[in-house]
């Protein structure tokens, strides 16, 4: 059992306010008993009577019988332990809870919640506490791009975005060990001489759309890649070439 | 399966192959346009391979129907196309139509005799893809020799 | 707080990117599998025909010399009957004008320079039709009995000097692989149930199995996949028919050529179609559905002949059997088309798959050190639905192209990123012995013939001419002397297909490249022919 899953049980224990839920010792078979007869009797209330009995008997050999009766078919699934049934359990138990106080809890839901705490994100970050507007900020921002080779931008928010893409794609400490995997390598091409499909009668502009046109060419060749290699995972999954060889003449002189 | 030295025997060629730009024109004549008919379908055949190369060891019926004679000279060729192309993908050296009616309804039974065409077996002409309506023309006039030209797709 | 949070995010990624391992290439899946496919089987050669009753008498020899090739200006193109004045016969005169004549026709009926007769559409004809006019009509006449017939260009990093010597062995290796001539059975086992789902899924059917590349799928039209396609509009008959011929290469013109490069006319198109210079060995693949696709079409025209006398539509020719695209023959026909494009594609993939094997087989090296990747591949019997801005407004078009090449100008949303800034690569098979050629799509071609151009080379004389006056002999020798290694499956055939037969493809392409409507890029030349 992972770290992962001790870690989803105790989250849900706490949420569902299991008393003591942060000190408890999951490999004890007695501690499972104990929080299966506290959810029953405290959240599910939806053993019949027989089996309750059963479940209160902490200690008798026939418990477990009685747990596999109480949860009965747990939806279809099938469990490695005892413990991933708990965590199944406690998982019916919370959505038994939501939907008893939809209302309530949504009105916490993470989109709502969101707004009240940006600020407070806000201030426990040492660089939001920086005033970018003041004009010693302009001048070392753009002594950063004059350093990185970068033409600043007038707005010199759009120049730090920029240095800050350079350091992040270029400047990591992975990028100073194999430079060569991120370094572009490709053919020159007289892009220029490619006709862009519309004039718009204005040289710079023109090239400014030539540049965009080929920043969305790399941008649509990186998303192409990623498909490939999404394919090429799936496949290592499906493929299976299969000739049969005894229909056609496959091969030559067995080489 | 056994035949008769009748069913074995099979018939004169009336056929020739005309100039079309990119396909080939059939064009076959008879007696009758039972025999005409049948010969259309044998000089198909013959495009594919060489009917010398062809054992009789089959038999396969086939059925065809069309709203006038051209449709019906159409889809008989498409029924044999169709017998050669999956199973049991024979190949023919002699048809014989048994039931051959027009008027109210345009309808052909017809025997095939071959066998399962085999690459090695049999030498490789050229595949019919497709029989075409371009050009079909029926020469059906009484007391004359009944002329069939059909092109098909190859 | 943000420590704990940046450190779950980079461990995150790590997973992630550990999980996908996505440095693995499709020659390593296929590695192991391909071994464990039971060892090559001893070829028994293809017999050749002896038999003295397809000798043709010679009544004269032809002189290539003589053959003209029609051309034509297609920039002082007005209505079709124009285009065409003095330089072609009646007879597709009348068939572009038949073609003209049809309901919802937008722009011009265009023939090409290859142009030449067939039934109904000429072969080299391409026609739009507004998909927002109720009376525009689908043809399958305008698309042809061989529904996406096509070619499909492979590169390898193997130079002429690399293939020479082993030239023989290769084409009969290809030969033994490959499916070919009549009669002839695919090799890839399939059932029904594979076949529904291939007519469905096209290429990334032969993905899933495979059979392709991921690359392969960025360089075909349409991704090797049209979406509208629906098995169950296909008649069973189609099915019967299409099932023991995937994976085959046909007969008549269909072949597989290995080429090598010529000339390069661009040589920043070149490079981006990883042709680096002279002398790099390809391999051309051009073949369609088979008798899937023959038998789709020939369904469509009896359901449509129907629907015609229903919605009183009349044409010149019974060949010229059309639907209208909202009525339920013209949805069936389009969504059964597609299926049949989709089985083309899996045809084309699967044996592109055979060819690396062949070609892994002969050099000892797996197809993805070869570098075989797809360069491009064409479909050049299709109706598609594209968007083409008409007399300066946009309109969405139902495109017919029957012989005709889809050739669409740099940055056209719909060609691969990596011929964004080339345009899209074009492939022009030659005939038997012939070159070949790559062309990219142009602007002017976008407007004066909806991203249309030639297809190859186009007949000039009939089967039974070239029977008559071509022995199949001279033929053969002819390409002994060129040094071209030939495998045939029907040699007393080939003159049917030989080079005398056809309109050189060199003057085709070159009046297409001088009207603008597409560009020249590379030349290839054949080393070797399998053909059926």
């Amino acid at each position: 059992m992972s770290q992962e899953t001790y870690k989803g049980l105790i989250k849900y224990l706490d949420a569902l306010e299991y008393p003591d839920s942060q000190n408890l010792n999951f490999s004890n078979e007695k501690t499972v008993r104990e929080i299966v007869l506290w959810l029953e009797t405290n959240k599910l209330k939806s053993a019949k009577s027989s089996v309750l009995k059963g479940l209160q008997s902490q200690n008798s050999e026939e418990w477990n019988k009685h747990f596999e009766e109480y949860t009965g078919s747990c939806g279809g699934f099938s469990f490695n332990s005892p413990l991933e049934k708990l965590h199944w359990l406690l998982a019916k138990a919370l959505c038994n809870e939501y939907a008893k106080n939809k209302q309530l809890y949504n009105s916490h839901a993470v989109e709502k919640i969101k707004a009240s705490n940006v600020p407070k994100v806000v201030a426990e970050n040492p660089l939001d506490r920086l005033d970018y507007s003041t004009q010693e900020s302009k001048d070392r921002i753009n002594e950063l791009a004059k350093l990185l080779k970068i033409t600043p931008s007038p707005d010199h928010l759009v120049t730090l975005s920029a240095v800050r893409k350079v350091i992040c794609s270029r400047l990591s400490l992975d990028c100073a060990k194999n430079p060569e995997n991120v370094i572009v390598k490709g053919t020159p091409f007289p892009y220029k001489e490619v006709p862009m499909g519309k004039d718009f009668k204005d040289p710079s502009l023109n090239e400014a759309v030539k540049i965009l046109q080929l920043l969305n060419i790399g941008d649509i060749r990186d998303l192409q890649t990623k498909a490939s290699e999404l394919i090429v995972t799936k496949q290592k999954a499906t493929a299976d070439p299969k000739t049969d060889t005894k229909i056609g003449k496959v091969g030559v002189n067995g080489k | 399966m056994s035949f008769t030295a009748e069913e074995l025997e099979l018939a004169p060629k009336k056929y020739e192959y005309l100039d079309h730009t990119a396909d080939v024109q059939l064009h076959s004549w008879g007696d009758t346009l039972k025999e005409a008919f049948e010969q259309c379908g044998i000089s198909m055949f013959g495009y594919m391979t060489e009917l010398e190369s062809i054992e009789i060891k089959q038999c396969e019926e086939i059925e065809a129907t069309g709203d006038d004679l051209e449709g019906l000279l159409f889809h008989f060729l498409d029924e044999l196309l169709f017998l050669f192309s999956c199973d049991p993908f024979l190949i023919c050296s002699k048809l014989v139509i048994t039931q051959f009616e027009t008027g109210e309804e345009f309808r052909i039974k017809c025997k095939c005799y071959g066998e399962e065409f085999q690459i090695g077996k049999h030498p490789q002409g050229t595949e019919v893809k497709a029989i075409t309506y371009s050009a079909m023309h029926i020469v059906n006039e009484p007391d004359k020799r009944k002329e069939l030209f059909v092109i098909i797709d190859i | 707080m943000e420590d704990g949070l940046v450190k779950k995010l980079e461990d995150n990624t790590k997973r992630i990117f550990e999980n996908m391992n996505v440095k693995s290439s499709y020659s390593e899946i296929t590695k192991g599998k391909i071994r464990s496919i039971e060892p090559p089987i001893i070829i028994i050669p293809k017999k050749q025909q002896d038999s003295e009753t397809t000798k043709k008498q010679v009544e004269q020899k032809i002189k290539p010399a003589e053959i003209s090739v029609a051309v034509t200006k297609i920039k002082s193109a007005g209505h079709a009957s124009k285009a065409h004045s003095q330089y072609f016969e009646e007879a597709m005169n009348q068939a572009i004008a038949n073609v003209a004549a049809l309901p919802g026709i937008v722009g011009k009926s265009i023939g090409l320079p290859d142009i030449h007769s067939g039934y109904g559409f000429a072969i080299g004809n391409m026609a739009a039709f507004d998909m927002n006019d109720p009376l525009s009509v689908v043809s399958p006449g305008g698309v042809g009995f061989d529904i996406n017939c096509g070619v499909r260009l492979l590169r390898t990093n193997l130079y002429e000097k690399d293939v020479a010597p082993v030239k023989e062995n290769l084409a009969q290796s290809l030969f033994d692989h490959i499916p070919v001539g009549v009669g002839s059975k695919g090799i890839i086992p399939m059932n029904a149930k594979d076949l529904e789902e291939a007519l469905e899924m096209g290429m990334d059917w032969s993905l899933r199995e495979g059979h392709s590349w991921a690359e392969d799928k960025e360089h075909c039209e349409e991704y090797g996949r049209m979406l509208n396609a629906d098995p169950a509009k296909v008649s069973m008959r189609a099915k019967k028919r299409g099932l023991p011929q995937l994976g085959t290469l046909g007969a008549g013109n269909h072949y597989v050529e290995i080429q090598v490069v010529d000339e390069i006319f661009d040589k920043w198109a070149a490079a981006k179609m990883g042709i680096e210079e002279k002398g790099q060995v390809c391999v051309m693949i051009h073949s369609g559905s088979r008798g899937f696709g023959h038998q789709v079409a020939t369904d469509a025209l009896v359901e449509m002949e129907k629907a015609m006398k229903r919605d009183k539509i009349e044409t010149n020719d019974r060949q010229l059997a059309c639907a209208r695209i909202n009525s339920k023959e013209g949805q069936d026909y389009l969504k059964s088309m597609a299926a049949a494009a989709n089985f083309a594609w899996v045809n084309r993939s699967s044996m592109t798959f055979l060819t690396r094997q062949a070609f892994a087989k002969q050099f000892g090296m797996a197809p993805d050190d070869l570098d075989m990747h797809v360069i491009y591949d064409v479909s050049h019997n299709i109706a598609k639905i594209e968007e083409h801005i008409v007399d300066g407004r946009h309109k969405t078009l139902l495109v017919h192209r029957k012989g005709s090449t889809r050739a669409f100008p740099p940055h056209h949303p719909l060609i691969p990123v990596d011929y964004q800034l080339t345009g899209q690569p074009v492939l022009i098979g030659g005939t038997m012995g012939t070159c070949s050629y790559v062309l990219t799509g142009t602007l002017q071609g976008m407007i004066e013939t909806f991203g249309s151009t030639c297809h190859g080379a186009g007949r000039a004389l009939s089967r039974a001419k070239s029977r008559r006056n071509i022995e199949y002999k001279d033929v053969l020798q002819k390409l002994k002397d060129m040094d071209i290694a030939i495998r045939v499956a029907s040699p007393k055939l080939v003159m049917e297909e030989a080079p005398e037969s056809y309109k050189n493809v060199t003057d085709v392409v070159d009046t297409c490249h001088a009207a603008g409507i597409s560009k020249k890029a590379i030349k290839l030349r054949p080393i070797a022919v399998i053909k059926g």
